[in-house]
């Protein structure tokens, strides 16, 4: 299926790395030293600040891989499949 | 302390949880056998469901696999005892979530392609190594699934006791029971059954998952009276490192990095991936566990826990060191004295009753479909990776098959034992059986020393097999000696090992916990990771001819459509 929804090799890649970055950006604030930016036993939207936080990292990890999901794993079978001329990838 | 199958009712509600626990279990025996009836002979149906999963069952079994009693008794027992931190903990699931597809798509592209079963079919194939390293890997297999299917049972255990406190060795018997119907519904249907046990297990947990949270916070009458009760918890509780000091940034780094991998790449998930129908099936299932299981532990487990810090105000004992409040008696309980506790008084005693069921069929449910996934993989490993390659290699399908239950047997009857004799205050692994979570981490602290390797046959393909044995090696002898177990009976092992050795080894250990506070399997994986670069670096590779076939099939996806 060549049409323009199959993505270019060049954006998957750069998409697969800004994916990247921002995953691992996510875990250094949201596990990691950026914890202590925000390590005081303080409320936030009427939880403890900690807890907010954890939710804001959890939302941005769930964008990655929505992204992931629609703009580069299921793009990954439709360009190789066509480049391999075997058609798509049969849904279930 | 009366039981809650009493304070909770009288007459129906009495009879509400004995029916419906006794149905649960009934169905997961109906399973059994109906996975049996359609299944074929042969070992390839029986380990892997005829790699025909799709992605539904795919994605509950491969969530039910990875959470465990953990979900529901260790996870609400850590926040109740450490506090906020956990939440930050919780970010550890979505490290798995992107590893279902990252490593699950390739793996299953070379097992597709090459008729793989475990895990040490792969590694060996690549390394060229069907002794040494295949009999390490079915090591990592054993370290990582029997400490796991005992914190299962010692969840069914923990489970039974509370409720029946009046009933002699109610621990026991609860692990006893939760281990004989688990092992029965293996051994009749294989993959199958269990795969369509997990897939109910895995609707039946979340859904306690969320109810438990939706629960603790109507108990204190909504959500802005929870969040004024919450924020009056100690300082500690809503601080990082906790409120034991144990979740400094670096260990809490340590464990959300690594644990969710040693938790994807252990045998169970790693022959799930193989019996999947396609990547496809992987796809959704990396974003379903994404999205739904975070969810779970940051809005259903976290508001227990909290909630229940509440309630139950940890106390102060000697030296300064927290222990529950008396009422709870052990972390890994407090859901259950939570549902005891609160949940007549907040719905009356029939809906109590029924609603309390609902989370004590999760609770077995989360402990169920880890042991049954973790004690058939063992099977596996066990059957084809000794006895086929070194007792009996012209054994038939249908031999095979029978070993593997006879492994299933015996398996589950040395997990039993060591819970129920380890139980004892006398026991020298009484510390190391204490929490629910500490058991888990031992466990993964083993699986992920297969990172390396996996990482190499998937992607880098640079090392060799001399360097895969030994990094294998060193960051097995390193991730033990960096646990709680070798805490734990590093005094008997001083008699055993001589005791200057154990002492030296003891102290260093001792010595750089105290300088870098990362996680024993963290220690290991440093280690393994070192030793295996180094080793590589100077010995033979592996042919170009293999390395050349194992990229082409990963790189491939022309088998994705074809299935």
């Amino acid at each position: 299926m060549e049409d323009g929804h199959a993505m270019k090799d060049t954006s998957r890649r750069g998409l697969a790395i800004a994916l990247t970055l921002a995953f691992l950006f996510a875990m250094v604030m949201g596990t990691g030293p950026g914890v202590l930016l925000v390590n005081h036993p303080r409320s936030f939207l009427g939880l403890p600040l900690l807890y907010t936080w954890a939710i804001f990292w959890y939302v941005v990890q769930v964008m990655i891989a929505l992204v992931a999901y629609f703009w580069l794993w299921r793009d990954a079978g439709v360009t190789n499949s066509a480049a391999n001329g075997s058609g798509t990838e049969e849904d279930e | 302390m009366m039981p809650l199958w009493t304070t909770v009712a009288d007459v129906p509600s009495t009879i509400i949880p004995l029916v419906v626990v006794s149905a649960y279990l009934l169905l997961l025996l109906f399973l059994g056998w109906y996975g049996y009836h359609k299944s074929s002979a042969g070992e390839e149906d029986y380990y892997l469901a005829g790699r025909g999963q799709g992605w539904l069952v795919s994605s509950l079994t491969i969530m039910a696999t990875f959470l465990s009693s953990f979900a529901l008794l260790g996870a609400p027992g850590m926040v109740y005892r450490e506090g906020v931190v956990f939440a930050l903990v919780s970010l550890n699931v979505p490290v798995a979530g992107f590893c279902i597809y990252l490593l699950g798509a390739p793996i299953w592209r070379l097992g597709h392609q090459k008729g793989y079963v475990t895990p040490a079919d792969m590694l060996c194939d690549y390394y060229g190594s069907q002794v040494a390293l295949r009999i390490l890997v079915t090591l990592v297999g054993v370290f990582f699934s029997i400490p796991y299917v005992m914190m299962q049972l010692k969840a069914g255990g923990e489970l039974i006791s509370p409720l029946f406190p009046n009933l002699d060795h109610g621990y026991e018997i609860g692990a006893t029971i939760l281990a004989a119907i688990t092992a029965l519904y293996i051994m009749l249907g294989g993959m199958r059954s269990v795969a369509w046990t997990d897939a109910l297990q895995c609707v039946l947990l979340t859904i306690g998952m969320m109810i438990a949270g939706v629960a603790m916070v109507t108990t204190f009458g909504g959500m802005s009276d929870y969040s004024q009760a919450v924020a009056e918890l100690p300082d500690r509780s809503l601080t990082v490192p906790g409120n034991t000091g144990y979740w400094s940034v670096p260990m809490l780094l340590s464990v959300c990095l690594l644990m969710p991998i040693g938790g994807i790449i252990q045998p169970a998930q790693w022959m799930r991936f193989y019996a999947a129908r396609n990547p496809k099936a992987l796809q959704r299932s990396a974003l379903i566990f994404i999205i739904l299981l975070t969810g779970c532990f940051l809005f259903g487990i976290m508001l227990l826990g909290l909630g229940a810090g509440v309630l139950y105000p940890l106390q102060q004992g000697p030296e300064g060191m927290i222990r529950p409040h008396e009422a709870v008696g052990q972390y890994d309980q407090v859901l259950v004295v939570v549902l005891k506790d609160q949940l007549p008084k907040l719905m009356g005693m029939t809906a109590g009753a029924a609603l309390s069921t609902v989370l004590i069929v999760a609770i077995m449910a989360a402990a169920m479909s880890t042991a049954d996934s973790n004690l058939h993989a063992l099977s596996a490993l066990v059957t084809r990776d000794v006895y086929d390659r070194f007792v009996r290699p012209t054994a038939t399908d249908v031999e095979r098959v029978w070993v593997g239950r006879v492994v299933i047997v015996a398996a589950t009857t040395f997990a039993l034992a060591v819970v129920v004799l380890g139980r004892r205050p006398s026991s020298s692994l009484a510390p190391f059986l204490e929490m629910i979570v500490g058991l888990a981490l031992f466990a993964v602290a083993f699986s992920v020393q297969l990172l390396p390797m996996t990482v190499d046959v998937l992607f880098v393909r640079r090392g060799t097999k001399a360097g895969a044995i030994a990094g294998l090696m060193i960051g097995l002898v390193v991730a033990f000696c960096y646990s709680s177990l070798f805490s734990a009976t590093s005094g008997a092992l001083a008699e055993s090992w001589g005791g200057s050795l154990a002492t030296s080894v003891s102290e260093f250990v001792q010595w750089s916990k105290n300088r870098l506070t990362i996680h024993a399997m963290a220690w290991g994986l440093l280690a393994n990771s070192t030793v295996f670069v180094l080793v590589s670096l100077v010995t033979p590779a592996v042919s170009d001819a293999k390395r050349l076939e194992f990229a082409n099939l990963v790189r491939s996806r022309r088998s994705d459509s074809v299935c």
